[in-house]
């Protein structure tokens, strides 16, 4: 070791007294933004679109000439490795390190609980872009937190709002075992009896994250002779749900209604053994575009030339909330995150995605949501939807005073 | 017959008892205690991040933790592939009062942390501690994840997988230097290691240590076995509940990852690290470990696991002893002389640092492929740039700094047995050529860790009292000893 | 929740035993090479991740589909395999079992990094064969096709086979004695180190064949080694550690209750099988059909 002082040690020194010259003009200070994902282990499939999402966006505002005078966005990339407690340590070195104006990430909903818990204490904005729980802006809400996405509320109640209009009567639910997939089958089977009075629910099945067979879950589900099943399984476990349900020729028999079903990570794996007929929600699909087509065609290509693949939800995900934290770094001419989440809260932005708003009250985005039903398009390997209906956040999520109502219950329960 | 034993066994306990009462180590960790006390006021005043602060009580509260593990798997040769659970149950137990009963004092809430931990593995280790080896490994993975199946579906108490957040804690931790609370910690893991101290150096921690050895035989000269192993279980199991508690509040929250058996892997890795049969090998370890965490792993996302998977592997076939065994062995019978003793120290100095030239430039080739993967053996870019790395190739620059790197050393321990003072210089300064490189690679944190390792290997060769006789005398006098 | 009628349990029994017979296949495999090295080996979950990913591999070729991946992935494990046991497993064999355990785990973590590598970390899938995509009726209950033509076949094939080659075989009767006792086994002049390296390339084709034949059910992803250890761990220590009987008492076990659990207490399935282990092993620390073990004493 000490003897690489010999070869290569003493070039480097020499090189960086050559390279560390000053640089040319001197920009002004970048606005640094904390990305904090799970980028190893399983959550990574997921979160490294979106990173790429975050910095096309980024790309694009910085050579229009950045923000706030010329002030570059720059990123800085932690990851979380799916746990809260590195997620606390790097958010607190984020910002105490790096010096972060706001962080935004975090995949997993217990990973985002505990990071907004630390962003209260420290009064530095955290900006949730893929986890989905409820809790984060309902009952855990505070002046630092806001989601830019949709919440498991959207989720559940889109879906039963598509629901509702089918001749299904009676119900089996079955989702993953933690608390996000009992909270979307919660409040899907809440707002689709307020929507279509006398439906009724013939059971639960929770399997554990992970489950390999699902066999004994869809006999038990076939068995039961329900009209319609709606899960919140996800990822893998969907896949292998899906596929193994095929063989029981489960399709046939009973409608499937899918949380996020309709999303690429679900559709390209499965390629032709995705049954037709499902009805599936999902948030983006690449040339289901209701508005702003070329900048959407411009970042599919864009991201297909860095990704490889076709931009998912996740991903465009990325993209649109650095517009959108974009927009109100310009609104609120400051970093400050206060100021920041204020201006951010209450305004109305046109993205990607639609036209959305930052409710004022709980910092939740009122991402549209869409629902449509598979079928074959011979120009893909894969299925794709058709009938596609689209429910405004707006519409499907609680009122402020719901709101205030379940915070008042929580504090009321010692939270 | 147990009884006559055990009473022998008492005699020799208060022979060792008057022993250890003039403990002369208790300074040692004062003296830890003050300097350690004063580091974030020199972190403010240097201007460093404050991370640094919360970095430095992490690694405090995970030292605590992989100490107290040692005495479990280094001493009584229990390795426990459920510890992880203790740290959850001290946690949620802290978490859990603070969070539902107001007006509880914080204190009190933090002391019934090891009590919870304590009580856990009372009743856990009472069905394990008579299983050895494999299928105790077995019995405390299996209930140390049933821990945690409880802690993540029991949502009326546990909060479930979202775990327990926002538990109140004292305005005084809040501090936004962090440094109140890193004082905290200190003073606490300082006190808990000291103690861990005391108990393995008493006859409790001998008997152990004989019990680890042959149970057999510790079982006929009176030690009750499995008593002594259950004791160990439910001390390990306090002072792990202290930990978690110490985590939860840093973290403010406690979730069922804390009682993960992926956490119970991290806490055995540390203890390999830093050396199982050395006490304090496990605070390197953890120190290695986080700053991993920090440094490497973070840089790396997408294969962190393989590089700590391949640091694993080389630990259990490299380095057997850990880190401080491997800086600690020495191979000096008692009926040596001088001249043999000296001779064997120097034949351990030179081969320590052949393999300490071996393992350095093996983690600094690995961070070379890592930063220009496309550089192995050919040049990444067609533009000629003399002073980047990937110009050059990698794995030919390696076998350079192999060929030139072996010359050198082998010219500097030749000379190793009529050492001079530059000679000696030399030997300590020139780690920061390593320093140097790592700051280079992006990795100042690794080379800091290549230099203190090295010079703590250095310095305590050196101190040793045949090794400075070897190398104040020129050579070894004929006869002496 | 009663008044099921008879043949609501029947198909669930059938359904269990599809359950019982996949986590066999794999759990063999660490069962076997537990009984005979004293190895619990962590990264036999890798072994069953690579049987499927060669899968996946073997049908972007397109020679010849599914059918030959059977049986060339499970080869290409036991490569793998024999390479891990000869370079990393061999020289420690004399160590402390525990140190084999880390070793294992070790390469697990590097394992699972290099499925990243090569395959990306995307969720993939591998289709049904041809003509194994829908259902067969018995009893006029509806069955998937695959499951009862392919996966039960294949895993009471593997347990006939398993206990002829272990019971009526010669060699047979050597990894028994070694599972006995090793050094007398190396005492009597069988070259032990082949020994090993043999059971543990079964092992390794065992896991890599579960693999393989679980792979058109599911989903492939990094990170579906450490969903499978777990319960492979569950089935072998539930069935006594060592003990092939017990592994595929263990799996049936572990099957059924899963099957049936669900029609009686759906809220609570995930647990089940955790507190039937925590009882057997208070009663019965070897495990259902495990030898007696050494105790502290």
């Amino acid at each position: 070791m000490r003897v690489r002082f010999l070869t290569r040690v003493l070039v480097p020194i020499i090189a960086l007294a050559f390279l560390a010259a000053p640089s040319s003009a001197a920009d002004p200070k970048p606005i640094k933004i904390g990305l904090l994902y799970s980028l190893s282990g399983m959550a990574a499939v997921y979160t490294k679109g979106t990173v790429i999402g975050h910095q096309i966006a980024a790309e694009e505002i910085n050579a229009a000439g950045g923000l706030l005078g010329g002030r570059k966005i720059e990123y800085v990339i932690r990851d979380d490795k799916l746990k809260p407690g590195i997620a606390v340590e790097e958010f607190r070195r984020m910002v105490t390190r790096d010096q972060v104006d706001f962080v935004m990430g975090v995949i997993s909903s217990g990973v985002a609980l505990a990071v907004s818990e630390v962003a209260k204490e420290m009064k530095v904005l955290f900006v949730d872009t893929i986890a989905q729980t409820a809790a984060l802006t309902e009952e855990q809400g505070h002046d630092y937190v806001v989601r830019l996405n949709t919440n498991s509320v959207i989720l559940g109640r889109t879906a039963a709002l598509a629901a509702a209009k089918g001749p299904w009567k009676s119900y089996y639910f079955i989702g993953p075992d933690y608390e996000w997939g009992h909270r979307v089958n919660a409040d899907f089977w809440e707002y689709l009896q307020t929507k279509k009075p006398g439906v009724t629910k013939m059971g639960d099945l929770w399997p554990k994250l992970g489950e390999r067979d699902f066999s004994a879950h869809i006999t038990a589900i076939l068995n039961a002779k329900p009209d319609a099943v709606f899960t919140s399984l996800w990822g893998g476990d969907l896949i292998a749900f899906i596929k193994q349900a095929n063989a029981y020729g489960f399709f046939d028999k009973v409608q499937f209604i899918a949380t996020g079903a309709g999303d690429l990570d679900i559709l390209e794996p499965l390629g032709g053994e995705m049954p037709i007929g499902i009805l599936a929600t999902f948030l983006y699909a690449f040339d289901y575009l209701p508005i702003k087509k070329a900048q959407n065609e411009k970042f599919i290509e864009e991201f297909k030339e860095r990704a490889g693949y076709l931009p998912k939800s996740g991903d465009i995900i990325g993209y649109v909330s650095t517009y959108i934290m974009a927009e109100a770094i310009k609104k609120a001419g400051t970093t400050d995150s206060l100021k920041l989440g204020n201006a951010l809260r209450g305004s109305r932005y046109e993205t990607l995605l639609g036209d959305i708003m930052v409710r004022d009250f709980d910092g939740q985005a009122t991402f549209p949501y869409n629902t449509g039903v598979t079928y074959t398009d011979p120009k893909y390997p894969f299925k794709r939807l058709k009938d596609v209906t689209r429910a405004n956040g707006e519409d499907v999520l609680q009122s402020k005073e719901e709101i205030e109502k379940i915070r008042a219950n929580y504090k009321k329960k010692g939270g | 017959m147990a009884n006559l034993q055990g009473s022998i066994g008492e005699g020799a306990l208060a022979q060792r008892r008057a022993a250890t009462a003039r403990d002369p180590m208790i300074w040692a960790f004062v003296a830890a205690l003050v300097l350690l006390f004063w580091v974030p006021e020199l972190i403010l005043y240097m201007g460093w991040a404050k991370f640094w602060i919360q970095f430095a009580t992490q690694v405090f509260i995970w030292s605590l933790f992989a100490m107290s593990f040692n005495l479990l798997m280094g001493y009584a040769g229990m390795i426990s592939f459920g510890q992880a659970a203790y740290l959850g149950i001290g946690g949620y137990t802290a978490g859990l009062l603070l969070k539902n009963i107001a007006g509880l004092s914080f204190y009190l809430g933090l002391a019934a942390a090891p009590l919870g931990g304590a009580l856990a593995a009372l009743i856990i280790g009472y069905f394990c501690v008579r299983r050895t080896h494999i299928y105790f490994a077995i019995l405390t993975l299996a209930f140390g994840h049933i821990v945690y199946l409880i802690a993540f579906k029991w949502y009326g108490f546990t909060g479930g997988d979202n775990g327990v957040i926002g538990i109140p804690v004292p305005g005084w931790i809040t501090e936004p230097t962090f440094a109140n609370y890193y004082k905290f910690v200190l003073v606490i893991s300082v006190a808990a290691i000291y103690l861990l101290w005391r108990i393995v150096n008493s006859p409790f921690g001998r008997a152990l240590t004989a019990i680890r050895e042959n149970p057999e035989r510790a079982d006929f000269i009176g030690i009750p076995v499995d008593r002594y192993r259950l004791y160990a279980f439910v001390l390990v199991g306090a002072f792990s509940g202290l930990a978690g508690a110490l985590i939860m509040v840093n973290d403010r929250s406690v979730y069922p990852d804390l009682a993960h058996w992926t956490q119970s892997t991290q806490v055995l890795l540390m203890s390999l690290l830093g050396g199982v049969y050395t006490f304090f090998g496990p605070i390197v370890g953890a120190v290695l470990l986080r700053t991993m965490d920090a440094d490497i792993t973070q840089n790396y996302p997408e294969i962190w696991q393989l590089f700590l998977g391949g640091v694993l592997v080389l630990i259990l076939f490299g380095l057997p002893g850990g880190i401080v065994g491997f800086i600690q062995e020495r191979d000096i019978g008692s009926g040596d002389d001088h001249a043999t003793r000296t001779a064997k120290l120097l034949r351990l100095f030179r081969r320590k640092s052949w393999m300490f030239l071996g393992g350095a430039l093996l983690f600094t080739t690995f961070f070379s492929i890592l930063q220009s993967p496309g550089a192995w053996l050919l040049p990444r870019t067609r533009v000629f740039e003399p002073f980047a790395l990937a110009t050059w190739g990698i794995v030919p620059c390696a076998l350079l700094q192999l060929v030139v790197g072996a010359a050198a050393l082998w010219l500097l321990l030749r000379r190793v047995d009529r050492f001079n003072r530059i000679d000696g210089a030399l030997l300590l300064i020139l780690p920061i050529a390593a320093l140097v490189l790592h700051v280079y690679l992006g990795t100042p944190l690794s080379g800091l860790l290549i230099v203190l390792l090295w010079v703590i290997f250095t310095v305590y060769s050196l101190v040793q009292a045949d090794f400075r006789r070897a190398y104040r005398l020129g050579r070894p006098p004929n006869g002496g000893g | 929740m009663a008044g099921f009628t008879a043949d609501v349990l029947l198909v669930q029994f059938i359904n269990g035993l599809f359950i019982a017979a996949g986590i066999y296949l794999v759990a063999s495999g660490l069962s076997l090479v537990f009984g005979v090295l004293g190895v619990l080996n962590f990264a036999h979950g890798s072994f069953y991740m690579y049987g499927a990913f060669f899968v996946f591999t073997w049908i972007g070729f397109e020679l010849g589909g599914f059918w030959p991946a059977l049986l060339i992935a499970p080869l290409a494990v036991v490569i793998v395999g024999v390479a891990t046991e000869v370079v990393f497993l061999r020289p420690i064999y004399k160590a402390d079992p525990l140190y084999q355990l880390l070793l294992t785990y070790g390469l697990v973590l590097m394992f699972g990094d290099v499925v990243k590598l090569i395959w990306g970390a995307d969720n993939q899938s591998v289709a049904r064969p041809a003509g194994l995509e829908g259902t067969f009726p018995i009893f006029g209950a509806l069955f998937p096709s695959y499951q009862l033509f392919v996966l039960l076949p294949i895993g009471i094939s593997t347990i006939l086979a398993l206990y002829l080659l272990l019971n009526h075989t010669q060699i047979g009767n050597v990894v028994r004695a070694a599972t006995q006792d090793r050094e007398m086994v190396g005492a009597l002049g069988v070259n032990v180190r082949l020994l090993y390296t043999g059971v543990f390339a079964v092992g390794a084709f065992l896991g890599g064949l579960g693999g393989a034949v679980l792979a058109p059910m599911g989903a492939l992803y990094p990170g579906m080694d450490f969903d499978v250890i777990i319960e492979i761990f569950l089935v072998v220590v539930l069935g006594g550690l060592g003990s092939m009987a017990g592994t595929a008492l263990g799996a049936l076990i572990y099957g059924e209750l899963k099957s049936l659990g669900i029609l009686f207490v759906p809220d609570l399935e995930s647990v089940f099988i955790y507190v039937l282990m925590v009882i057997v092993l208070l009663a019965r620390p070897q495990g259902l059909l495990g030898k007696r073990v050494e105790t502290s004493r």
